[in-house]
C-alpha cells in the first residue's frame, strides 16, 4: 500500500527531478532505449532497497541545484548569445524558468530539459530583442542576418585565440547558432537537438548543414591558403610569396588535420 | 564538386552526407560507403578533413567559465521570487517551452 497510489507516483517524479544525474558524460541512450529503460529506472527509484535509504534522502536544495548546474547553463548560454552580460541574464532566467516549472517537469534527463529551456528562452530572447518576424525565417537566412560585423581591431590575434570562433558563430542566425552550438558543443544527436528546438530531423539537418556551411567560409581565414587572412594575422612580416605550404608563423589547424588524416 | 574519377559513390552524394558522417548520425552501411569514397578519393577526404577541423575548432573554443558571482545571483532572484517580489524583466509571461505551470513549484 505504501508504493501505491498517484502520489507515491508523483513523489518519484519529483524525487528524479530534484537529483542531478551526470548523464552527459555516460553513453547517450537511443530514444526508444530511452523509453525502455525510464519506467525501469522509476521502479528502481522506489524500490525497497531504496526505500531503506529515502528516509536519510533529502532532496538537494536550491544552492546544490544551482550549483550543480550553473556552469553548463551559463556555458550554453555564452555560446549561444555571444557575450557575458546575455549569457548570466539567461542564465538567471533559466533557474527562474526551473524553479517555476519543477512541478511539471516528466523524469527524463535533468541536462536535457536544461538544454530545451535554456535554448528556448534564448530564441525567446532574440525574438523579443531584435523583433524579427521569424515566421518569414528563410532557410537562407544564414546568409541573410549577418547580425554583428567584426570590427578591425577585433582581428584575432594569438592572445584571443578563439574569438574569432565565437564572432563566426555571432553571424549565424540564432536558429542554426542553437543548431551547430547544441551539437558541436553539447554533443547532443540530431534527434536529441529536433527535441530541444521543438523541430523535424529534417530541419535540424539542414540548419547544421548551413549553418556550418557558413562557419567554414567565416572561418576562411583559418584554411590554408587564405592570403588574406595569413597576411592580417602576420601583420607586415608576412613574405609576399609564401605559399599554404610552406608553413608560416602561427598554428594552422587545418593544415595540421589534413597532415594527421 | 567532383574529382572526376569513377567512384561507387558519387562525390556529390558523399558531400551532401558528409555532416552526418561527421556527426555519427549514420547507418552502418553508409559509412561504410563514405568510408570507402574516402580511401579513394582525396579532394572529398581533403573537405572531410576541413569539416572535421572545424567541428574540433568550435568545441575546443568552448572554455569559458561562469563568473564567480553568478550563483550568488541566481540565488537571490529565486529568493526574491519566492518572497513575491515582481521581478522586473521577467520572461516567464509565455511559455514557449512547454514546461508549463508557473507558480505552482513555488510550494516548495
Amino acid at each position: 500500500m505504501a508504493e501505491g497510489g498517484a502520489g507515491s507516483r508523483y513523489l518519484r517524479g519529483r524525487a528524479s527531478a530534484l537529483k542531478p544525474k551526470p548523464v552527459m558524460s555516460e553513453p547517450k541512450p537511443t530514444p526508444s532505449e530511452r523509453e525502455a529503460t525510464e519506467p525501469a529506472h522509476s521502479a528502481q527509484t522506489a524500490s525497497f532497497d531504496e526505500g531503506s535509504a529515502a528516509s536519510a534522502w533529502t532532496p538537494p536544495s536550491w544552492e546544490e541545484i544551482v550549483q550543480t548546474h550553473s556552469a553548463r547553463v551559463y556555458r550554453l548560454a555564452y555560446r549561444l548569445t555571444g557575450n557575458q552580460h546575455d549569457a548570466e541574464d539567461l542564465t538567471q532566467e533559466v533557474f527562474v524558468r526551473v524553479f517555476r516549472s519543477l512541478s511539471t517537469y516528466t523524469p527524463g534527463t535533468f541536462e536535457g530539459w536544461l538544454h530545451r529551456i535554456t535554448t528556448n528562452l534564448f530564441l525567446d530572447m532574440v525574438r523579443r530583442k531584435q523583433r524579427i518576424r521569424f515566421d518569414a525565417l528563410a532557410e537562407d537566412a544564414a546568409e541573410r542576418l549577418p547580425s554583428r560585423e567584426p570590427s578591425p581591431a577585433q582581428h584575432f590575434h594569438d592572445t584571443h585565440f578563439d574569438a574569432d570562433v565565437q564572432q563566426a558563430l555571432d553571424t549565424l542566425a540564432p536558429e542554426f547558432r542553437a543548431a551547430v552550438v547544441l551539437c558541436d558543443i553539447e554533443g547532443l544527436s540530431y534527434e536529441e537537438i529536433a527535441a530541444t528546438l521543438g523541430v523535424k530531423l529534417g530541419t535540424v539537418r539542414s540548419r547544421i548543414h548551413r549553418g556550418r556551411a557558413h562557419l567554414r567560409s567565416a572561418l576562411q581565414h583559418r584554411a590554408p591558403g587564405a592570403a588574406e587572412g595569413r597576411e592580417r594575422r602576420a601583420g607586415a612580416s608576412a613574405e609576399p610569396g609564401e605559399t599554404a605550404l610552406t608553413g608560416v608563423a602561427g598554428p594552422d589547424e587545418f593544415a595540421e588535420q589534413r597532415r594527421s588524416l | 564538386m567532383s574529382c572526376g574519377n569513377h567512384h561507387d559513390t558519387a562525390c556529390g552524394e558523399v558531400l551532401d552526407h558528409l555532416y552526418e558522417y561527421l556527426d555519427n548520425e549514420m547507418g552502418e552501411g553508409d559509412c561504410a560507403k563514405l568510408k570507402q569514397h574516402f580511401d579513394e578519393c582525396s579532394p572529398c577526404l581533403a573537405q572531410y578533413g576541413l569539416e572535421q577541423a572545424i567541428k574540433a575548432l568550435v568545441k575546443r573554443s568552448c572554455c569559458d567559465t561562469a563568473p564567480s558571482d553568478l550563483r550568488g545571483k541566481v540565488l537571490a532572484r529565486i529568493e526574491q521570487i519566492r518572497a513575491g517580489v515582481p521581478v522586473q524583466g521577467d520572461l516567464v509571461g509565455d511559455d514557449p517551452v512547454g514546461a508549463g505551470a508557473p507558480a505552482e513549484a513555488e510550494r516548495r
